[in-house]
């Protein structure tokens, strides 16, 4: 699962720099897309390596278990989820996101997926 | 039919549309970037975030139509921005070039050449060329300066918002110069004008004549007197006045006249007197001749010898009676009778010379006539002389030329007459012309003071015309302003009634006030049926949606040659439901101009789509490099499927990345068809948004979703139409399960599926 998400990672980092042929104004957003669905992976494996099912429950529902939990990353992992959610939708009030912007939630994502193997990692 | 003549009379101009807008190097713009819009009426929305680049078009069109920035100018501290208009990444080429359509011309170009030199925009190179015609680097090649000025049709936030922040007397200068109300104010300035200038005569008059009474009052003559007791009258008879300076009247009486007689006084001369007298000295000689035979002898031995004669002649040849003597006989008869002859021509001689002599002294005496009135007159002034003349002349009238020395008395009497009477003359002719060199100038000052009467008379008239004039401008000047300003405040009420929406601020009258340094637009409005001053009482994004409903009918009068009006982010800051009113808004102005707007965020794009109105969506993007890019905006859920379509198609993508992405892509299309459904559905029955928000929320998964653009409800029974056709149940599976846990079949065949699926929505939920 977890190269998934490294892949989507990547995935990502090719559409924002353009070597993916796609319409320049729908770059960030497809990006947003993979990344996001990268991040909810990492989630997905964070709750299980606390011991927790959650294959049925909504985003909200996981990223409020894994506060709860008291996972040191949770809250960072819930912002960036937001964030990269608005990215990816239409959403009223909002224009399609920067390049620059996406490409920070990736960044952190990435960074997220990095100390989620080092936690990992020893056991 | 007046209607119809009026309707032809007023020509429209001919009407411009933006035809496209490319800007190189400019702001946010880089590398050359163009914005096509569609030449016709319309709505157009360019939405692009912050900084995308999407203001630059507007700003560029600023530039090179009016050659100026409002933002420049209203900023003080706009030095940053004066430094910043080049583009940081591309400075070369720096250059704007708009295309116009022009009814009835073609596409028109109007160009800015900003070029590496140019310190700041206006000091570039501007220029504007119609199709065939060479380019035009005037001033103003095109004839738009003013128009521009007058309806501005560019509008921003910045400018909106400081339409109803300046000075009231500005906002009042703003609509009254497109109403066409500084004609009423020049007008009312030249009656003020005229009529001061009218009664500059009578004040000039009334100095003139003061003036002159001075004067006249200082002067013994008559003319100045009469002159004086003219015009002393209320309204003096200004006819005799002039012809008292002109000489064509004088007073009857009066030293001038006597003068005059004084001048013109005949007296025979010495020799005429001498000859006169000559001739009678003549005459009495020949009659004391012809008297010294005893005259009354003769007469009677005439008498005797007649008697005598005819006696002879009766009796016939006899003895002299007397002497008894002598016979009287015929011989005698003849001889007396030759006598008698020679007695009769004596006695005729002496009467002629007796005649003579008298004649002579008749004319003698007739020829100094009685002393004339002039010498006896009273004068006010009296002449040197004038006495001694008048005694000499009575003394020469009183002697009695037929007495024995009367001649020579008389003669004597003429001598000493006759200098006098020639010093008299000289005297009165001198003191006369004396007279009339002191008259003169007074003559001409009475001249001057009919003409100023007969200017002020003149001028009086007119100033009640020009008062009459005047008080009825003044009473009706705001009567007509208002009457002038009503179609635009009516328009503007009718924008605002549009955009409130859900504010409690009820917009009443818009009028003009006041005159000169006082003028004003008094906007009234109601809280809650509560009479306030609108610009107290509105909040920011209130006073923003007046500014707009304001200065939209102004941008779009018919009078403009612009069928075009761009407005930068007018939803700022407006609530949502105010945008709701804008979209109606821009969609009725839509109807016959092109409205082009740019906004920084989505909701005016989504307001359109879900209100159904008409209106082509423009997204502008900014990336790297201040690269800059116009996409067109298709429907979202159209997008997100292109999304999905390029993604499959990407060969170097791998599988996870088809996996993954693509049916989160479809979910998004399907979200966002039956967002626009359901939304679009309970706006049209009036549900309040936060209801319609709240709704759409609850519903967490595809299928829910779908049932609420379906059946309205999301827990809806979707199981029949789910059966229907099989590729909906398939699609069902891409946006559901396979948007988390990965798409397990074929990507373009699964995004086809989708898209049968939204349109069988987009069918079903009609």
């Amino acid at each position: 699962m977890m190269s998934d998400a490294v892949r989507l990672l990547e995935a990502a980092d090719r559409v924002l720099s353009g070597s993916v042929e796609l319409p320049r104004g729908r770059r960030a957003r497809i990006a947003a897309v993979l990344a996001r669905s990268a991040l909810e992976d990492i989630v997905v494996e964070t709750c299980a390596a606390h011991g927790i099912d959650v294959a049925e429950a909504t985003m909200r529902v996981r990223l409020a278990t894994l506060v709860a939990v008291s996972d040191p990353r949770a809250g960072e992992l819930a912002m960036a989820w937001w964030n990269l959610s608005r990215a990816c939708h239409q959403h009223a009030y909002e224009m399609a996101p920067h390049p620059d912007e996406v490409a920070y939630w990736v960044a952190t994502v990435r960074d997220l997926a990095g100390d989620f193997a080092l936690i990992r990692g020893p056991a | 039919m007046p209607q119809a003549k009026l309707s032809q009379k007023i020509k429209q101009p001919v009407g411009a549309y933006l035809k496209s807008i490319t800007v190189a190097g400019f702001r946010g713009i880089g590398p050359e970037a163009r914005l096509d819009l569609h030449p016709a009426p319309g709505v157009v929305v360019v939405a692009g975030r912050n900084g995308s680049g999407k203001s630059t078009f507007s700003e560029a069109v600023e530039v090179a139509l009016t050659r100026r920035s409002y933002r420049w100018e209203a900023k003080k501290g706009a030095s940053d921005w004066r430094a910043g208009w080049r583009n940081l990444h591309v400075d070369d080429p720096c250059q704007i070039r708009i295309e116009l359509a022009e009814e009835g011309i073609g596409t028109t170009t109007v160009a800015a050449d900003l070029g590496t030199a140019t310190k700041e925009p206006r000091d570039g190179v501007f220029w504007a060329q119609r199709p065939g015609k060479p380019r035009d680097r005037s001033a103003d090649p095109l004839g738009w300066a003013k128009p521009l000025e007058l309806y501005r049709p560019l509008l921003s936030y910045d400018e909106l918002g400081g339409i109803l922040e300046s000075r009231p007397s500005e906002l009042y200068e703003k609509l009254s110069t497109i109403l066409g109300l500084a004609r009423i104010a020049a007008a009312q300035e030249r009656l003020d004008e005229l009529v001061k200038s009218l009664t500059a005569p009578r004040r000039e008059a009334r100095a003139l004549v003061t003036k002159a009474r001075d004067a006249l009052a200082a002067s013994a003559d008559p003319r100045a007197v009469e002159a004086s007791k003219l015009l002393s009258a209320r309204s003096p008879d200004i006819e005799v006045l002039a012809r008292l300076a002109t000489g064509a009247f004088e007073p009857p009486s009066g030293d001038m006249a006597i003068l005059r007689e004084l001048a013109a006084l005949a007296v025979p001369t010495v020799e005429q007197s001498r000859d006169a007298i000559t001739r009678c000295e003549t005459a009495q000689h020949t009659l004391a001749e012809l008297s010294s035979d005893a005259t009354q002898a003769l007469v009677n031995r005439t008498g005797l010898l007649k008697h005598a004669v005819a006696h002879v002649e009766a009796a016939g040849t006899q003895k002299c009676p007397l002497c008894g003597v002598g016979t009287l006989d015929a011989a005698w008869v003849a001889s007396a009778r030759r006598e008698i002859s020679e007695l009769d021509q004596r006695a005729e001689s002496l009467r002629n010379a007796r005649r003579a002599y008298e004649e002579s002294i008749r004319r003698l005496a007739s020829m100094l006539p009685p002393s004339p009135r002039a010498l006896g007159a009273e004068m006010d002034e009296d002449v040197e002389g004038r006495a001694k003349v008048a005694e000499a002349w009575q003394a020469a009238n009183s002697i009695d030329a037929a007495s024995p020395e009367g001649p020579r008395f008389l003669l004597a009497a003429i001598e000493s007459l006759v200098p006098l009477v020639v010093e008299l003359k000289t005297a009165a002719d001198a003191e006369r012309l004396r007279r009339e060199d002191l008259w003169t100038p007074l003559a001409r000052q009475v001249a001057a003071v009919a003409t100023a009467l007969e200017k002020a008379d003149e001028a009086d008239r007119q100033a009640v015309t020009a008062r009459a004039t005047q008080s009825w401008l003044k009473d009706h000047a705001n009567e007509l302003r208002n009457e002038r300003l009503r179609p635009i405040a009516d328009e503007a009420r009718e924008i605002w009634a549009a955009l409130r929406q859900e504010s409690n601020v009820d917009l009443g009258e818009i009028e003009l006030e006041g005159a000169k340094t006082r003028r004003r637009v008094t906007v009234t409005a109601s809280v809650d049926g509560k009479e306030a001053g609108a610009l107290t009482v509105m909040s920011q994004g209130e006073l923003h949606a007046l500014a707009l409903a304001l200065f939209l009918p102004r941008a779009t009068m018919d009078a403009s040659p612009f069928r075009f009006v761009l407005i930068d982010d007018p939803v700022q800051a407006m609530d949502p439901a105010k945008v709701d009113g804008l979209a109606r808004v821009l969609d009725r102005i839509g109807q016959t101009r092109q409205v082009v707007v740019l906004t920084h965020d989505d909701r005016l794009p989504e307001a359109v789509r879900r209100l159904g109105i008409k209106a082509r969506i423009l997204y502008v993007n900014r990336s790297e490099g201040s690269r800059v890019e116009v996409t067109s905006g298709s429907d979202p859920t159209q997008r997100y499927l292109e999304d999905a379509f390029a993604v499959a198609q990407d060969r170097r993508a791998d599988d996870v990345v088809r996996r993954r992405a693509i049916p989160v892509l479809c979910r998004m299309a399907v979200e966002s068809a039956c967002k626009d459904l359901f939304m679009a559905r309970w706006y049209a029955r009036g549900e309040r948004r936060a209801v319609v928000e709240a709704k759409w929320q609850d519903a967490q998964t595809a299928q829910q979703r779908i049932a609420l653009a379906l059946r309205d409800d999301a827990d809806g029974d979707l199981d029949r139409w789910l059966a229907e056709r099989p590729a909906r149940r398939r699609a069902l599976a891409v946006v559901g399960r396979a948007s988390h846990e990965g798409l397990q079949r074929d990507p373009r065949g699964a995004i086809r599926d989708v898209e049968d699926l939204v349109r069988d929505v987009r069918a079903g939920a009609r």
